[in-house]
């Protein structure tokens, strides 16, 4: 994805940074995020890395008491410890937290409806927020199989919503995913509730181009904003099924002086988050 | 007590063909490597493999064509890409793969772990993985009305483990692990016999004075083995970190199934036991490197 190398120079910023300040504007305070492991470079970045500064952002912002789960284990960590988004042996363990807790803590607060909000990435995602990570093709004789599920059936179904970051693609965003490792809004209104569902669910899904929320009334994605640059048609392109489109399309609101200058000075100096290292 | 002390080969020898086993550890972390390894070279067949989120131990052994079971919610190899040899096995219907999440399964443990016999759950509800998994079932909470999925519980005859320290009874220590011990405890607890390797084996002085770094007691432990470096290319908690190199090997070499089989016989069967293969990835000085930066106690 490119950077936004086209914003006058003063304000200019990268889509990382952009992702993470809409996420953070979207945190409450007193809220639990929860960021897993991401297997793969550009995954690592969307899921882990941008979730992490946003939540540090909100903390530093208006959500100075937003907790941040990092791995699940590692509560509120030194974000500077972070050497790299894929690490799960020493160097894991040797960064510093408020906190840490045992996988048995992670699955009574998943569980127990605890969490408020995670991320998710997926190789497709459809019009009604369900995401893949299983197989692409027919389950029995897969064209591609895949890691499996995780802990995305929870992300989608314990948490209270969840956040996707995806590259946006033809080849991503499909009609309907060949499996559903998430259950988003499944096929339709009512869905959910008839499935068991009882909370939770995808509430955006941001890409390079633009923001996307639903359509409560068709359970449909929706264009929610466009990043400053981008256009209707390119995200059209991008899209393999029919977008609910709103009669005004908004831009995605820049980050301020302010923001940009707690994201490149002390959220993340090094640019492993941002994808800047 | 008896001594529990044994050789690699007889540590594994009583897992027969058919037989449903777990590895402790989590992704490509604090995997039983030296013991997978031994289990290939006696050419054991038809495992059921259980597991919460498994690497490269389960895809070795699915490479060596030694699995004909996995119940897991992912096997990856995290940094180092998809797991080649599961992936394939998947697309060619080589295995079958009863699929979970990674909650419902350390349910399915955790079911298990206290003698249950099944373990409901909220968090399958809408997934496709009710779908394809023959073995979930929905039913009503008898005192407030509300729809679970029920999951059998999950109880491996075996599970292999590798940690840094056992004494002859079969206490392990692990002085060095990490957040993901849990996933191991659960898995032990779970299980009716444990296979344990070990860095090095201690005697009743040291563990005497260590005793607060157990891991679990001796209890279920039938067999005790010391192999050094016995995760490699896995890390191993705090002590050893995974072998980056190797694991680049490993991923190139199972991209196919003839590339994959020679690694296998230049990794395992054509070595003469654990301590050939610790010369074949480069030897002490190359792995004492593992050990070094911010690794360590």
């Amino acid at each position: 994805m490119a950077s936004h190398d086209h914003i006058a120079s003063r304000n200019r910023y990268s889509l990382e940074e952009l992702l993470a300040v809409t996420l953070a504007r979207d945190f409450h305070d007193r809220e639990r995020g929860f960021t897993g492991m991401a297997t793969g470079g550009r995954t690592g970045v969307l899921i882990v890395g941008i979730p992490l500064a946003a939540m540090a952002l909100a903390r530093r912002t208006h959500a100075p008491n937003l907790s941040m789960l990092y791995t699940g284990h590692i509560i509120n960590p030194a974000l500077e410890d972070i050497k790299g988004l894929f690490e799960s042996g020493p160097t894991l363990a040797a960064v510093r937290c408020e906190a840490r807790q045992s996988s048995a803590d992670i699955f009574s607060m998943v569980e127990r409806g605890e969490i408020d909000f995670g991320f998710s990435s997926g190789a497709q995602v459809d019009q009604y927020g369900n995401i893949n990570t299983t197989v692409i093709g027919n389950y029995r004789r897969p064209s591609l199989r895949m890691l499996g599920a995780v802990l995305l059936p929870e992300h989608f179904a314990l948490f209270g919503r969840e956040y996707i970051l995806m590259e946006h693609s033809r080849r991503r965003f499909v009609p309907r995913v060949d499996f559903i490792s998430g259950a988003g809004y499944i096929d339709g209104p009512g869905a959910r509730e008839k499935a068991g569902l009882r909370r939770g669910g995808p509430r955006w899904v941001l890409t390079e181009l633009g923001v996307f929320d639903f359509d409560p009334a068709t359970c449909r994605m929706r264009v929610k904003s466009l990043h400053p640059g981008r256009t209707l048609a390119e995200v059209r392109d991008q899209t393999g099924f029919e977008l609910i489109v709103p009669p005004q399309v908004p831009e995605t609101i820049p980050p301020t002086d302010e923001e940009l200058a707690l994201l490149r000075h002390e959220i993340d100096p090094h640019g492993v988050l941002l994808g800047r290292a | 007590m008896g001594s529990k002390v044994v050789s690699l080969v007889e540590a594994v020898r009583p897992i027969k063909d058919g037989a449903t086993i777990a590895m402790a550890g989590f992704g490509i972390g604090s995997g039983p490597i030296a013991l997978v390894h031994q289990l290939i070279r006696q050419r054991t067949k038809n495992l059921t493999v259980l597991g919460i989120i498994q690497g490269n131990d389960v895809d070795l052994l699915i490479g060596a064509g030694a699995v004909s079971r996995v119940d897991a919610s992912g096997v990856t190899l995290e940094d180092f890409g998809l797991a080649q040899n599961f992936r394939r096995a998947a697309q060619n219907d080589e295995i079958v793969i009863r699929e979970y999440s990674e909650a419902s399964i350390y349910d399915r443990f955790l079911a298990a772990s206290v003698g249950l016999t099944f373990w409901p759950t909220r968090g399958l509800f809408g997934n496709d993985i009710m779908k394809v998994n023959p073995d979930l079932s929905e039913v009503t909470c008898p005192f407030t009305g509300e729809r679970y999925v029920a999951m059998p519980a999950a109880s491996p005859e075996w599970t292999l483990l590798h940690a840094p320290f056992a004494d002859e009874n079969g206490n392990v220590y692990h002085p060095y692990r990490t957040d993901f011990a849990g996933f191991t405890e659960v898995i032990l607890r779970a299980s009716k016999q444990v296979i344990v390797s070990v860095e090095q084996i201690v005697d009743r002085t040291w563990a005497m004075s260590h005793h607060r770094d157990t891991l679990i007691a001796g209890w279920k432990t039938v067999a005790v083995v010391e192999v050094p470096f016995g995760s490699h290319p896995c890390g191993l908690g705090t002590l050893y970190s995974p072998d980056a190199e190797h694991f680049r090997e490993y991923a190139q070499a199972s991209r196919d199934r003839e590339s994959f089989l020679n690694y296998l016989e230049t990794y395992v069967y054509g070595v003469r036991d654990h301590w050939g293969y610790l010369e074949r990835v480069g030897g002490m000085q190359r792995l004492m490197k593992l050990r070094s930066g911010s690794a360590g106690a």
